[in-house]
């Protein structure tokens, strides 16, 4: 085989030379596909087919690649405007409920002008099992003292400020087992006196005592303002059982609070009332 | 005595005890059950107390005590800085003369830091004249009820840190 490309290797390639200016002459001279021409085009066909097919492949991979690359981006680049989107919901929500409670107090101050108000943000909810009290983010500096009412943006009552100081104060709730206050039956005008109870705090209910007149379940119990001490109507809860005590001479009630201590981040302070005698 | 490791064990339980006090203050106090939410404070104290020597507990104690009284509406000013140096003085005492330092006696002295606390609370109610045995003992019994399946999670991340830094 070495032997017969060095003996003939020269006329070979002679003979290739010949061929190939042949069908380039061939080509040049007719104008339609010549036999020769046409001969390659069958023998290549499938080559270029193949190349075709490879090339193609290899396009589809390099676009899926760069597909998948623009995906990313435009995933990610979605994920930040969603981010984003929900970001500026929460706080169109937050605002939203700020403005309704924002829109419940100016109700209330409408109702009760009598009231001086004090907006504050619960800061701290006490995580003792054994007591209920909230830390205010206002303290003396803003009018706040010990004794003011708290209520929430209903009106409702929370409870009383025990504790206060430059810019922070504690209020302990209506429902904490050392709270107590007088109060009233809203129907009936008569007088009674509301105080939490270690059994009953973890319910969120409370207890009044020293009721004179008959109750019925659902009355609406309220401050009663005698003394002073508290502005008077301020909702502390319903009446949601009556019972014998324990020397069955007497009867004791026992609320429902209107208000959940747990479930507040605003409230407002009454820091002054006009006192009705 | 490696007195480097002795500091860096005791960030790390600072770090730990701040992690479950944002843990409390996040999601337990948000989980009730019969009206009332798992107390971790006590534990932490306890736990910490019972592997490491009396001194280190003590002060630790006195420490978190006033970082809970600060923070957490005490009572009585300095509550649980005067609660848990009790707690972590009875933790050393057991640890030392009784009950190998391990689970078994970080079970126990948590078990015995909620009663602390729980009782001190209940003392505090009835010298202001809130005074219902039956309604103490039922809270203490059920926050020992709901405290006491977390108290395997504090001793484990505790005990890693003690292994992770030793004393000698």
């Amino acid at each position: 085989m070495k032997g017969f490309f060095t003996k003939n290797g020269i006329l070979l390639l002679s003979a290739v030379t010949i061929v190939a200016v042949v069908m380039c002459v061939v080509a040049a001279l007719t104008s339609g596909t010549g036999f020769l021409h046409n001969a390659a085009g069958i023998l290549v066909s499938p080559f270029r087919s193949l190349g075709a097919t490879v090339s193609g492949w290899v396009q589809d991979v390099g676009g899926h690649f760069r597909s998948v690359e623009d995906l990313r981006r435009e995933n990610a680049a979605l994920r930040k405007e969603n981010a984003e989107l929900q970001e500026q919901n929460r706080r169109a929500q937050n605002d939203s409920e700020e403005n309704q409670r924002l829109r419940n107090v100016l109700e209330l101050r409408q109702q009760r002008q009598d009231f001086q108000l004090e907006s504050a943000r619960v800061t701290e909810q006490s995580m003792s099992n054994w007591a209920s009290a909230l830390t205010l983010s206002k303290g003396t500096s803003s009018g706040v003292a010990i004794g003011n009412c708290v209520i929430d943006e209903y009106g409702y009552l929370v409870g009383v400020i025990t504790d206060a100081g430059l810019n922070w104060s504690t209020v302990t709730t209506v429902i904490d087992p050392e709270s107590q206050l007088g109060a009233a039956v809203f129907r009936t005008r008569e007088p009674a006196v509301v105080s939490g109870d270690l059994r009953l705090m973890s319910q969120g209910k409370l207890k009044l005592d020293y009721v004179q007149g008959d109750l019925i379940n659902g009355d609406l119990i309220v401050t009663s303002g005698l003394g002073g001490y508290f502005p008077p109507d301020l909702v502390i809860g319903t009446v949601e059982d009556v019972l014998a005590n324990e020397s069955g001479m007497g009867k004791y009630a026992v609320l429902t609070a209107k208000t959940d201590p747990n479930s507040l981040s605003q409230v407002f302070i009454i820091t002054g009332f006009d006192v009705v005698e | 005595m490696n007195q480097r490791n002795i500091w860096y064990r005791w960030l790390f339980y600072g770090l730990a005890a701040e992690l479950f006090l944002i843990l409390q203050a996040v999601v337990l106090w948000r989980i009730r059950f019969w009206g009332i939410h798992p107390f971790l404070p006590p534990v932490l104290v306890a736990v910490a107390a019972s592997w490491e020597s009396r001194q280190e507990g003590l002060c630790a104690a006195a420490v978190f005590g006033l970082l809970c009284d600060l923070t957490m509406t005490p009572p009585i000013p300095c509550f649980y800085v005067l609660t848990f140096v009790t707690t972590a003085f009875l933790a050393g005492l057991v640890a030392k003369r009784w009950i190998q330092p391990g689970f078994i006696c970080a079970l126990a002295m948590s078990l015995v830091a909620i009663f602390i606390n729980g009782a001190t609370q209940a003392l505090m109610l009835s010298f202001r004249g809130v005074y219902d045995p039956a309604a103490a003992v039922s809270i203490l019994g059920r926050e020992l009820l709901l405290t006491a399946p977390l108290i395997p999670f504090v001793y484990l991340l505790f005990r890693r840190i003690h292994r992770r830094f030793p004393a000698e």
